[in-house]
């Protein structure tokens, strides 16, 4: 987690505004999730991890680590999917045979199959781009800016303040039990494991009242104003929409060759 | 007491075994791209009036008292938290919507959906658990349905006299099921299959997700249980201060 927050903040495409880079990767997403072409998606991908590893500098292996993410939930439902109850053995790439029942993988399934793969896997890419250039805060500015209710926002805010408190919490108490061999063997670890996490809300509770009273002490009224100064620099419109010209172009051009 | 501890942290491991056994195999947030666009618009759509009437509760909540709009904020961190944390020797994370469950039964169903819809939305942009075209599904399985049904199991089981730890674990449990009852639902209406259409599509889906999260399931109703129970020993002990809610005595 600390991983994808610290590269957006040190990520050299931060600089530029956040609407666009919100807008951008929408549209991305957008295209790639309208469309069935394997060219595109494929596209996508390079296009993706192209701009966030060369252009906003974020090492390589871990790219490619953090891609590894998904990929648990990804072949699970996608080979859920692909094996299908088949009345018989014809046309099966695949075949198990029960007694009766007879399962396995055919030809459209596989197509299918591989084709929701490398669009889920061009989506978290687009995804990626967002979360290593955009950090949360500059995220949380322009749905403010989108008009959201404000009290939403002032609850993103906290929780995204609170999330790293409570992680460094947790973080700390994790290390200091497994320098003194909390996590051992499996049992002592799952011990200290309970440990923490009831310490974890009891002191999230009680620091909760801290901060309340800090804030009072300073005349909270249920509103936090933060400044934000950050200047931005504008991305070239016109390269956005010549990537996206390029993109529906290389859809439609897959479209035309195999018909 | 430092027994009731000990049992309560007995409890505990058991709990991660299970969910960490559970979860190194199976994550449970419909992944970023996964779901065709029709259907990633319609559950959207079908969350927006319960995110609304969830809003405007929270409004209320605290407009009665201050606090609790902290109070909230550190819950939706202890979610999101408890989702991040490493189960010791099981490789993964372990994410499930513990503090979801928890949530709706300390301060009522509506309030998760909006906590939990930020908790899932973090998820995405920081973990990569779940995606930004799939949040109004996560959303609608995660922090609409879970939370409406642990709450109104957790009554349920309190009308019926049950002592409070059962109505809790009952309330955690069937509401962490029913989520990936829902989830399955969501992924074999998006994906019936070629024979037997939406159905057998669903029986796919239920047998790996549904089955496998019983143990999760179960796991995370213990755990819901020594949270609860221990919050309650804080309370009385005057160690921390619920606000509004040891006001209600919905827990104390």
């Amino acid at each position: 987690m600390r991983e994808l927050d610290y590269y957006a903040y040190h990520s050299r495409l931060r600089r530029f505004y956040p609407e666009q880079k919100v807008i951008f990767a929408s549209m991305l997403l957008l295209t790639t999730l309208m469309t069935k072409s394997f060219l595109l998606f494929i596209s996508v991908s390079v296009l993706t991890m192209y701009i966030s590893i060369l252009k906003g500098g974020m090492p390589m292996k871990l790219y490619l680590k953090l891609l590894g993410l998904p990929l648990g939930f990804l072949c699970i439902s996608v080979l859920t999917l692909m094996v299908e109850r088949a009345a018989s053995r014809e046309g099966l790439l695949l075949a198990l045979q029960l007694q009766t029942i007879i399962i396995g993988i055919s030809k459209e399934g596989l197509i299918k199959g591989s084709q929701l793969f490398l669009k889920a896997i061009a989506c978290v890419n687009v995804l990626y781009f967002l979360c290593l250039s955009t950090p949360l805060n500059d995220i949380l500015h322009v749905l403010q800016k989108a008009k959201l209710p404000q009290l939403l926002i002032e609850m993103m805010q906290l929780i995204y303040r609170f999330i790293f408190i409570l992680m460094d919490m947790a973080l700390t108490t994790q290390l200091a039990q497994a320098s003194r061999l909390g996590y051992k063997d499996l049992k002592t670890g799952l011990r200290s494991m309970g440990q923490l996490l009831s310490t974890l809300l009891y002191r999230a509770l009680k620091m909760n009242d801290k901060v309340y009273t800090a804030l009072e002490a300073r005349g909270y009224n249920g509103t936090l104003r933060v400044l934000s100064n950050e200047q931005y620099e504008r991305l070239s419109l016109i390269k956005l929409v010549a990537i996206e010209v390029i993109l529906i172009g290389v859809a439609i051009l897959e479209n035309l060759l195999i018909r | 007491m430092k027994n009731k501890v000990n049992k309560n942290l007995q409890i505990l491991s058991v709990f991660c075994v299970m969910s960490g056994i559970a979860t190194s195999s199976y994550g449970m947030h419909i992944m970023e791209g996964f779901l065709p666009p029709l259907w990633s618009l319609s559950w959207s759509v079908i969350c927006i009036p319960f995110f609304i009437a969830g809003l405007l509760s929270m409004k209320k909540i605290i407009n009665e008292d201050k606090k609790s709009k902290l109070i909230l904020a550190m819950v939706g961190a202890f979610a999101f938290v408890l989702s991040a944390l490493k189960v010791p020797s099981v490789t993964g994370s372990c994410s499930h919507a513990t503090g979801v469950g928890l949530g709706a039964i300390l301060f009522g169903p509506m309030v998760m959906a909006v906590i939990g819809a930020i908790v899932l939305l973090f998820q995405a942009l920081l973990l990569a658990h779940g995606g930004i075209t799939t949040l109004g599904a996560n959303v609608f399985s995660m922090a609409i349905v879970g939370p409406i049904a642990a709450y109104g199991i957790y009554k349920l089981c309190r009308k019926l006299k049950a002592p409070q730890w059962l109505a809790v674990f009952m309330g955690a449990m069937l509401g962490d099921l029913l989520t990936y009852v829902t989830t399955s639902i969501q992924l074999s209406l998006a994906f019936p299959a070629e024979v037997g259409g939406v159905e057998a599509s669903l029986i796919k889906f239920l047998g790996i997700f549904a089955l496998t999260q019983l143990p999760l399931a179960i796991s995370e109703g213990l755990l819901t249980v020594v949270v609860v129970n221990s919050l309650k020993k804080y309370s009385e002990q005057g160690l921390i201060n619920l606000g509004r809610l040891s006001k209600e005595g919905k827990i104390c």
